[in-house]
């Protein structure tokens, strides 16, 4: 398997090819190298996928030994192990599909070659991610998509908007990168390597106490709370959609996100040691998941109400986690990455189709216009909302069935409402945008067209990895294929959390049914609202439903809630804090640390007259001086 | 061993200040024996009357320069050529090499001075 | 008399034919200037190839006084590389200041003899020799474009103060030879430490400091630097930079390695004084640069100043490894130093007339050219030693054995001073892509021909060297095995 070095190589060198010669050379044919790269590193991930099937320890490439010095190594070396197969196969086969689709999204845009050179460049960086050997590697990884993030939201970087989000979701995301760091080197300075094999086998072997374990645990969470939006640090998300729709759908939905997630499975035998740390997770994680769904239902921009989506099932990730259902939050992650990229996708074919309006107030009626974006949607809804058997009902349900079995039942309630929150504002955004009346602008409604071949294919394969992913991988529920698939990854981690084996049993079934049926309510009630009694709500609503639609007219009042005790502080704080601090302080120092070299620096010109005898008197003054010195 | 070279340093101080020394001394006493009559003429360039015209400092054609270091550098390399033909039979073929080479640099030197145009005056 | 074992000096023998040939060849040319380009580029191949193919065998040759080892070897490398990138960056730039002369490859290959010798020699007899034949060298080509005031000036100041700093060499070896009737190096180590003239011993070793300080601009002896950087033509002072900077190290390696090894007490405190002096300098004076070529000057004193603090461990005595790093540290700033003049220079020949090296010069520079840009960032983000590019891989070397050597308290100043540095390398990437120019400027061509193969040279150098450091590393440490060989 020696040859996994090249699937990150491969995008690697597209960005190189595309960012060095796409300004005079490539131009608008940019595209063609970044999406043959992907599909060569898809397949040779394929081929790594099938190739590590059954293998007990991990594959390790020692690329190069970076330097030396005593003790102090720097390898770079990329470990292939069931785990990091499926993340790529994931990444590169969502990413080759999004690289295709954006060929026509963004046909035409003034910075098309520099999009897919930085689209390579993540991949490349997101390969390194989860391919790293160490946890410096995967540090480095761990940046690199973050920057390529930054970048990449701030493409359209004209748009203040736009340059505004990047900068806070690189802010947010420094914060999260601070407590990974922190991490990264306690385990340095605790278990002495970064290597994962050292740093487990240390762990297994208790070397290190639980008090540092915890710690340690604690630090690395922080980092993936920050990476994969997680309250509080979960702020970053939904302005990140200021960037590009297949950004938004590649980065912010499919994958970026997830690396928190794959970082906290691939270092389960940390976790698994620090039970104290895996419980904040699962609690983190749960309420996430509700919390962001429920500030899902407020939100009109279609792309909006997919990050919050998009938060919220990243949550039921980490509660999954936290229970240690590890393949569950596997197996969740990739059923998400389908269906939500295709969401997005789908999204993003409307917005285009509507000539840049995101807006849902400003739709309707679409689903006549642009049949087969309407139907890939409905497919990616259908799967985001839990319904049987679309692929995120089968991983959804597996999560929500763990925490039931294993005893928590009040995290199952809670998974269970938020899933009835996202079937409702997933279909709310269903029935805004492609039914009821039309509310477009007339000007915007003659241009309505469907979009070109190359965004409609992704979207059907997409769809059709939303329908039937589940059923291929998770059939049966805590045992399927990728269960089997991924067995020796965690085993280490089971062991130690004692883990046990629930067959399948009459109870799934009935918490099938269970789930089933809140979603479909979900559904109903979307249906209720905005189909049945689309214009009059806001007044009747209050009448005929009491509190409950008073409370989903105002939203909830989530967003002014969340103003008030989120937004305004942050802002307020963090104005204060730039005032007194930054400002004062912090600039203060700075400045004035430049001041005094300037100063110096004005002290030190005199002698450099310019005049050759001063030269030359300074010399031998100065061997005077030393001669001097010497002597006496 | 260090009182010998002591002795060596003070020798060689004592012979500078006496050649100094007499140098000063003998300027001296000619200045001193010599008749003066001073009146503006004596300041004039030329006693006889002729008057000066235009400065004294006339700029030589650079090539002029050029040939005199030109001069120096083959006159320096007969300079080497006489010590070397003298010992010559008893050094060997060594040597002989050895001056073919050395004068080989100095023709590259002379053909480049050449055509570079320094020997032809204009 | 004997037949000389002239293998040992068949590099320098190719060079000074190289050299002759161009003066030969020269004055029959016209306008085109290929042929001694050629003949210069192709002598110094030749000459880097055949010391590598004869460095196997170490030799010593003329009675001691010239070896032919792996020190040497690395050096004569060295040396032919920094030329080789000086010579590829040139024609363009002399071009466009109309004054295309074949004497110019001339001079290089005869100054890169001089360094060859220098870094050879193990008499101090030939090692004067070789600093001399590379000082006149460099006071001609300093002063290359007569026709311009600021190059004479160059020319002229470099010469008088270099006169007086080889003054002080001359001194400090007349010293020495009386203190032990001999001027090979392996002789006096042996014999300087049984003088019993402590005071005698230092005086010399402070006299040789100062004159070799000169070459490798030490503060105080810096002060020619800026003034002959920024009169001088562009492609000579990034020859400058890097080759008689590079040359005075490696005989300063050697002789306070050897022939001063018993005063090394007294030169490892006089190296730290200076180290911190010099980096101060450096820094300080970097930092109020509005022209770019002074700022470097000023910035390649900083990192003399980082030399010297591994100088300073050296003389401890103790295993830091130090010469290695230094070594080491010379071979990576020879390729970023270069890289970043070789920048310079092709803006000079994009406007001979509108580019005068200021910062606000640089302002757009992003936009209208992003190679350029780009690769200038890559060359300035190794002078401030960002992981990933030579910079970081010489400056780790250099401070871990600064550290080895006991002196933690000058590492951290080293560190600090690095710091500084990216205040005015960092201030020039801010100019050219976040500043509007005021005077629109316009590039002409991307960069080609020949000075694009010095900068990719220089870049792929300082991306080599920053990935694969091992490479180099295990050449530093060979260097260092046999010093006499």
């Amino acid at each position: 398997m020696g040859y996994i070095w090249l699937i990150p190589a491969l995008p690697l060198a597209a960005f190189l090819i595309t960012i060095l010669f796409g300004k005079w050379f490539i131009k608008d044919s940019a595209h063609w190298l970044p999406i043959l790269a992907m599909a060569g590193a898809f397949g040779l991930s394929v081929a790594a996928l099938i190739q590590s099937w059954g293998a007990e320890e991990p594959y390790v490439l020692n690329l190069w030994q970076w330097f030396t010095s005593g003790d102090f190594q720097i390898p770079l070396a990329l470990q292939l192990d069931q785990l990091s197969a499926v993340m790529c196969t994931t990444v590169t086969g969502v990413g080759l599909l999004i690289f295709i689709y954006s060929k026509g999204y963004m046909h035409g845009d003034p910075g098309y070659y520099r999009f897919f050179a930085y689209m390579s460049l993540f991949a490349f960086s997101m390969l390194m991610l989860v391919l790293a050997e160490n946890y410096l590697l995967l540090y480095f990884g761990w940046e690199a998509v973050g920057l390529c993030s930054y970048y990449l939201i701030g493409f359209y970087y004209h748009k203040p908007s736009a340059a505004a989000a990047g900068k806070k979701a690189f802010l947010t995301n420094r914060v999260g990168d601070f407590g990974f760091g922190l991490g990264v080197m306690l385990i340095w300075t605790l278990v002495g390597t970064l290597s994962y094999s050292g740093v487990f086998d240390a762990v297994g072997a208790g070397e290190v106490s639980d008090s540092a374990l915890v710690a340690i645990a604690l630090l690395l969470f922080v980092g993936a709370m920050g990476k994969s939006a997680q309250f509080p640090l979960h702020v970053w998300l939904p302005d990140a959609m200021e960037g590009p729709t297949p950004v938004s759908a590649l980065i912010h939905a499919a994958t970026m996100v997830t690396a928190g997630v794959y970082m906290v499975a691939r270092s389960s035998v940390i976790f698994a040691s620090a039970r104290p740390a895996l419980i904040v997770v699962g609690i983190i994680g749960t309420f996430t998941a509700i919390y962001a769904a429920s500030i899902g239902i407020a939100q009109n921009d279609i792309k909006r109400v997919l990050a919050y989506s998009t938060v919220s099932q990243l949550g039921y990730m980490f509660m999954a986690l936290g229970v240690g259902a590890w393949v569950a939050a596997v197996f969740h992650l990739v059923t998400h990455a389908f269906f939500k990229a295709l969401l997005f996708l789908g999204s993003g074919s409307v917005i285009h189709a509507m000539s840049g309006e995101q807006d849902m107030r400003r739709m309707g009626a679409l689903r006549g216009k642009i049949k087969t974006t309407y139907w890939t949607f409905l497919m990616g809804a259908l799967a985001l909302s839990g319904i049987f058997p679309f692929a995120g009902f089968w991983s959804k349900d597996e999560i929500l069935g763990m925490q039931f079995k294993g005893g928590g039942y009040i995290i199952w309630i809670v998974g269970l409402i938020a899933a009835f929150i996202t079937a409702f504002y997933t279909f709310r955004a269903v029935f805004m945008t492609f039914w009821g009346n039309d509310r477009t602008d007339p000007e915007v409604g003659k241009h309505i067209h469907e979009s070109p071949k190359s965004m409609i294919i992704p979207l059907g394969i997409l769809a059709v990895l939303s329908v039937i992913a589940g059923l291929v991988i998770g059939l049966p529920p805590e045992g399927g294929l990728l269960h089997r698939f991924l067995e020796p990854v965690f085993q280490h981690a089971n062991e130690i959390l004692g883990v046990e084996h629930h067959g399948f049993g009459a109870l799934d079934v009935v918490l099938m049914i269970v789930s089933v049926l809140v979603a479909l309510s979900g559904i109903a009630l979307a249906y209720l609202f905005y189909i049945r009694r689309p214009d009059e709500l806001p007044q009747k609503a209050g009448k005929k439903a009491g509190w409950l639609y008073k409370g989903i007219a105002n939203k909830w009042y989530m967003d002014e809630i969340y103003n008030v005790a989120i937004i305004t502080p942050l802002v307020e704080g963090s104005r204060v804090i730039y005032k007194w601090f930054d400002v004062a302080v912090i600039d203060g120092l700075v400045n004035l640390a430049g001041r005094i070299w300037g100063g110096f620096g004005k002290m030190a010109r005199p002698f450099q007259t310019g005049r050759v005898e001063n030269y030359a008197l300074i010399m031998f003054l100065a061997v005077v001086v030393i001669v001097a010195v010497v002597v006496l | 061993m260090v009182n010998a070279t002591v002795d060596i340093f003070i020798q060689f101080f004592l012979m500078i200040v006496l050649a100094a020394g007499m140098f000063v001394a003998m300027l001296w006493i000619v200045h001193r024996l010599m008749p003066t009559s001073r009146n503006p003429n004596k300041g004039i360039p030329y006693e006889c009357g002729v008057r000066p015209t235009g400065d004294a400092r006339v700029p030589y054609n650079v090539h002029y320069y050029l040939v005199a270091v030109l001069f120096v550098l083959f006159d320096l390399e007969a300079v080497f050529m006489y010590p070397w033909a003298v010992t010559l039979r008893t050094l060997g073929t060594v040597a002989f090499v050895d001056m073919l080479v050395f004068i080989a640099i100095l023709l590259v030197g002379f053909v480049y001075a050449w055509k570079k145009g320094v020997l032809s005056w204009e | 008399m004997e037949w000389p074992d002239i293998t040992s000096i068949l590099p320098e023998v190719i060079l000074a034919v190289a050299a002759l040939l161009v003066l030969l060849v020269e004055p029959f040319l016209k306008k085109d200037k290929t042929a001694v380009i050629a003949l210069a580029l192709i002598g110094l191949l030749a000459s880097a190839v055949v010391a590598v193919a004869l460095g196997g065998n170490s030799r010593a040759a003329f009675s001691g006084t010239i070896v032919l080892n792996s020190y040497a070897l690395f050096f004569k490398v060295l040396f032919a590389l920094a030329a080789f990138i000086s010579i590829l960056m040139s024609p363009r730039y002399l071009e466009a200041s109309k004054r295309h002369l074949g004497e110019y490859y001339a001079l290089i290959l005869l100054a890169v003899i001089g360094m060859d010798v220098m870094a050879a020699a193990r008499d101090f007899i030939a090692f004067y020799v070789g600093l001399e034949l590379m000082a006149m060298c460099s006071y001609i080509l300093a002063g290359f474009f007569r026709y311009r005031i600021r190059s004479n000036e160059a020319a002229l100041k470099y010469f008088v103060t270099g006169v007086f700093a080889s003054a002080f060499t001359l001194f400090g070896i007349s010293l020495v030879f009386g203190f032990t009737g001999t001027t090979n190096y392996e002789i006096i180590s042996s014999n300087l430490g049984s003088t019993g003239n402590a005071t005698g011993v230092a005086f010399a070793t402070a006299l040789v400091v100062a004159g070799l300080g000169f070459k490798v601009s030490m503060a105080p002896f810096h002060m020619w630097t800026p003034d002959v950087y920024q009169g001088a033509p562009t492609t000579v002072a990034a020859f400058f930079s890097v080759g008689p900077k590079a040359a005075g190290f490696s005989a300063i390696l050697i002789i306070f390695t050897t022939v001063f090894e018993s005063s090394s007490e007294f030169w490892s405190v006089l190296f730290m004084v200076l180290s911190v002096l010099t980096m101060f300098v450096g820094s300080v004076m970097a930092i109020v640069q509005s022209n770019m070529k002074r700022m470097l000057a000023y910035s390649s004193i900083t990192h003399v100043g980082y030399l010297l603090a591994g100088l300073a461990a050296l003389g401890r005595g103790l295993d830091t490894k130090a010469g290695e790093s230094i070594i080491l540290y010379l071979a990576a700033y020879t390729v970023m130093n270069l890289g970043a003049f070789g920048i310079l220079t092709y803006l000079k020949t994009q406007q001979p007339e509108g580019f005068d090296y200021s910062l606000k010069s640089f302002a757009g520079l992003g936009r209208r050219s992003p190679w350029a840009a780009i690769l200038l960032t890559l060359f300035l983000f190794s002078l401030t030693g960002i992981p990933g590019t030579a910079g970081f891989i010489g400056k780790f070397y250099l401070f871990t054995s600064v550290v080895r050597g006991d002196l933690v308290w000058l590492a951290v100043l080293g560190v600090l001073f690095s710091a500084i540095s990216a205040y005015y390398y960092l201030r020039l990437m801010i100019y050219m892509f976040f500043r509007e120019p005021e005077t629109e400027l316009t590039v002409k061509e991307p960069i080609e021909g020949t000075l694009a193969a010095a900068v990719a040279l220089s870049a792929a150098g300082v991306l080599f060297l920053g990935l694969f450091p091992q490479w180099i590393w295990d050449h530093a440490l060979k260097a260092f095995s046999n010093l006499f060989g």
